[in-house]
């Protein structure tokens, strides 16, 4: 089973690397990617500076690679990736990375917004959001 | 029977730890265990779980064995 987690940040140089390894795929024609950042959120006054990400792990990727299956069965995938961060993230970095690759546009732009709402949904990773005084609060997907 | 069961976030937070053996009633169900677990843990009472077995989702009474892996899984966060 495919490991999508990375400790810490997901780096742009990372992401970088990423686009840059599928130049020889000369099949794809259009990339699609999702980037999620960890918002500043304020909540009752306070602001939150980092998510402390912790996950099932195995069950998890067991998930993460259901729904790539899934998303190459429904719509006409060159690639798909997924990298979900673990650990400390701070505020305004990256803690999700899916990046999808087809032939032409639509595929992509679909399988997208398709996995990530899986990741979103179905996916045994939590957060813990940190404020500036160290108290915390359980992050909860809406 | 003893029932290896994990803990995550809000979850292990609580019970202060990320996994326990729990002794379960035979034969054990997800129903008998849950009385177990807040029995020993009050509190899950008022925290919001959903439990896996073998790492799938149940919706229904589950019966489980000595090699079943149990987990509480408070809401998910990714992304």
């Amino acid at each position: 089973m495919k490991n999508s987690f990375r400790p810490g940040p997901i780096a742009s140089e990372f992401i970088g690397d990423a686009i840059k390894k599928h130049q020889s795929k000369t099949s794809i024609g259009a990339h699609d990617i999702f980037l999620g950042q960890v918002r500043a959120d304020n909540i009752e006054g306070k602001e939150v500076k980092a998510i402390e990400y912790t996950a099932y792990e195995e069950m998890a990727n067991k998930a993460f690679h259901e729904i790539r299956e899934a998303a190459f069965e429904k719509f006409d995938l060159t690639c798909s990736h997924i990298y979900h961060s673990l650990g400390t993230v701070l505020v305004g970095e990256i803690c999700l990375f899916v990046f999808v690759s087809s032939a032409h546009r639509k595929a992509s732009f679909e399988a997208i917004e398709y996995m990530v709402e899986r990741i979103k949904k179905e996916v045994p990773v939590f957060g813990k959001e940190v404020f500036e005084d160290n108290t915390h609060v359980w992050k909860v997907n809406k | 029977m003893e029932i290896r069961v994990h803990y995550f976030g809000m979850i292990a937070e609580n019970t202060g730890t990320n996994s326990e053996y729990i002794t379960t009633p035979q034969p054990s169900d997800t129903k008998n265990l849950k009385m177990v677990l807040l029995e020993k843990y009050p509190i899950l009472e008022k925290l919001e779980f959903n439990i896996a077995v073998d790492q799938k989702l149940i919706n229904q009474n589950t019966s489980i064995s000595n090699n079943t892996e149990i987990a509480l899984l408070p809401p998910f966060a990714g992304g």
